[in-house]
């Protein structure tokens, strides 16, 4: 579902519509849940994955007046997710991960028939990063290349293409909490 | 949890999700008016506020101090949420920097530095440091309760934040009394009491406005 649907999503629930809201938490469920899942994985802690959903869940109810219409809905949802997992692995003493480029899965079925309509999304705020930047993000993120295998492409090191996609991570993060007028 | 999602989502979503807490801008003008009375109240106005009223000086600082205020109340606005845009507002720190510089130039241009220098040795230094200090603390307590119901992006950031608003809401207030319109006296005597708050917060409040 695009970021476009589930902000009328947002803002119906605001005006008190439950079943907008129903819909709302029942379409990030499982966007958290996989978020959760790469993560605690990593932890061997899977079993506890419903446990952070809930409570990703939870902090979306309370906080939720905090988003801004104006901004992306899923960039501010990715804040939530990643604020309440670090604070969940620092709860339950498990070893600190760096979230800073989290590898968060988009709430999307991989047959969805936006899916075109998203990758031209991504496209067009990769196509804004400085060269070789959007290339570098997209084969590392979405094709599963190496970061080695992106050094010997770009005639480059390793320690080069980790700084060009974390330089670029973040200015996509910015992009995408830019206002819709001003990007 | 041995909550089931699904049962969760059907719970939270009986409800519709918890409305807005009180603004920002309210609390902080709240916090304004409070310490304009208080001031008008334990220290009393200027003596010479019916003179002062029309003097470029006076309506400087006053505006200086309103603007400071205003800018402190915005970031603290926007640093309440989990996508901060604090970014926006550089060009008015700049702006604002540029216009406080630009007076202590003139001042020191245009007035004897031994003119200025006399301010400091006052009670009025002193009793501006306690005032600012004291405002401002219970308006960070204050803010600080606010700010739990928000969902501050960087805790640290946002407690900075509570306290420059706090101290200059505080400093905004207390200026009623103060006799003082040098822009000089204003940057020291009003800034050292903002500066102390606002470390302080940044020490104290980040524990408390974790979410």
């Amino acid at each position: 579902m695009l970021d476009d649907e589930l902000r009328q999503l947002v803002m119906s629930a605001r005006q008190g519509n439950t079943a907008s809201y129903r819909q709302l938490l029942e379409h990030l469920a499982p966007f958290i849940r996989r978020t959760g899942l790469s993560v605690l994985r990593g932890q061997n802690r899977a079993d506890m994955v419903e446990d952070v959903t809930q409570e990703v869940l939870l902090t979306i109810h309370l906080k939720l007046h905090t988003y801004d219409a104006d901004l992306s809905f899923l960039a501010w949802v990715r804040v939530i997710v990643r604020h309440r997992i670090i604070d969940f692995l620092r709860r339950n003493r498990m070893e600190a991960v760096s979230l800073d480029e989290p590898d968060f899965a988009e709430p999307t079925a991989p047959d969805n028939p936006e899916l075109p309509a998203i990758r031209t999304d991504l496209h067009k705020l990769l196509g804004q990063l400085k060269p070789p930047a959007g290339d570098i993000i997209y084969a590392l993120k979405v094709n599963g290349m190496t970061t080695k295998e992106l050094a010997v492409r770009h005639n480059t090191s390793e320690s080069n293409i980790k700084i060009i996609v974390h330089r670029g991570l973040r200015k996509l993060a910015a992009l995408v909490a830019r206002p819709k007028d001003q990007t | 949890m041995s909550m089931d999602t699904n049962d969760l989502i059907a719970v939270l979503s009986q409800s519709a999700p918890p409305r807005k807490p009180v603004s920002f801008t309210l609390v902080l003008f709240i916090l304004c008016v409070a310490s304009a009375a208080v001031t008008v109240i334990f220290l009393g106005v200027r003596a010479d506020l019916g003179e002062a009223l029309p003097h470029p000086g006076f309506l400087f600082k006053t505006l200086l101090l309103f603007t400071a205020t205003m800018l402190a109340g915005l970031a603290v606005r926007r640093g309440a949420t989990p996508l901060s845009r604090l970014h926006g507002l550089t060009p008015f720190v700049w702006g604002f920097a540029l216009l406080l510089g630009g007076a202590i130039l003139f001042e020191w241009v245009t007035t004897p530095a031994t003119q200025i220098l006399a301010l400091f040795p006052t009670p009025n230094f002193i009793i501006c440091l306690l005032a600012v200090l004291l405002y401002g603390s219970i308006g960070v307590v204050c803010l600080i309760g606010l700010m739990r119901l928000y969902a501050p992006a960087d805790p640290k950031t946002a407690a900075t934040l509570i306290g420059l608003a706090a101290a200059t809401t505080g400093a905004l207030g207390y200026s009623l009394h103060c006799p003082f319109d040098s822009p000089t006296f204003i940057v020291v005597a009003y800034s050292l009491p903002i500066l102390g708050v606002t470390m302080l917060a940044r020490c104290v409040a980040p524990t408390f406005i974790r979410w």
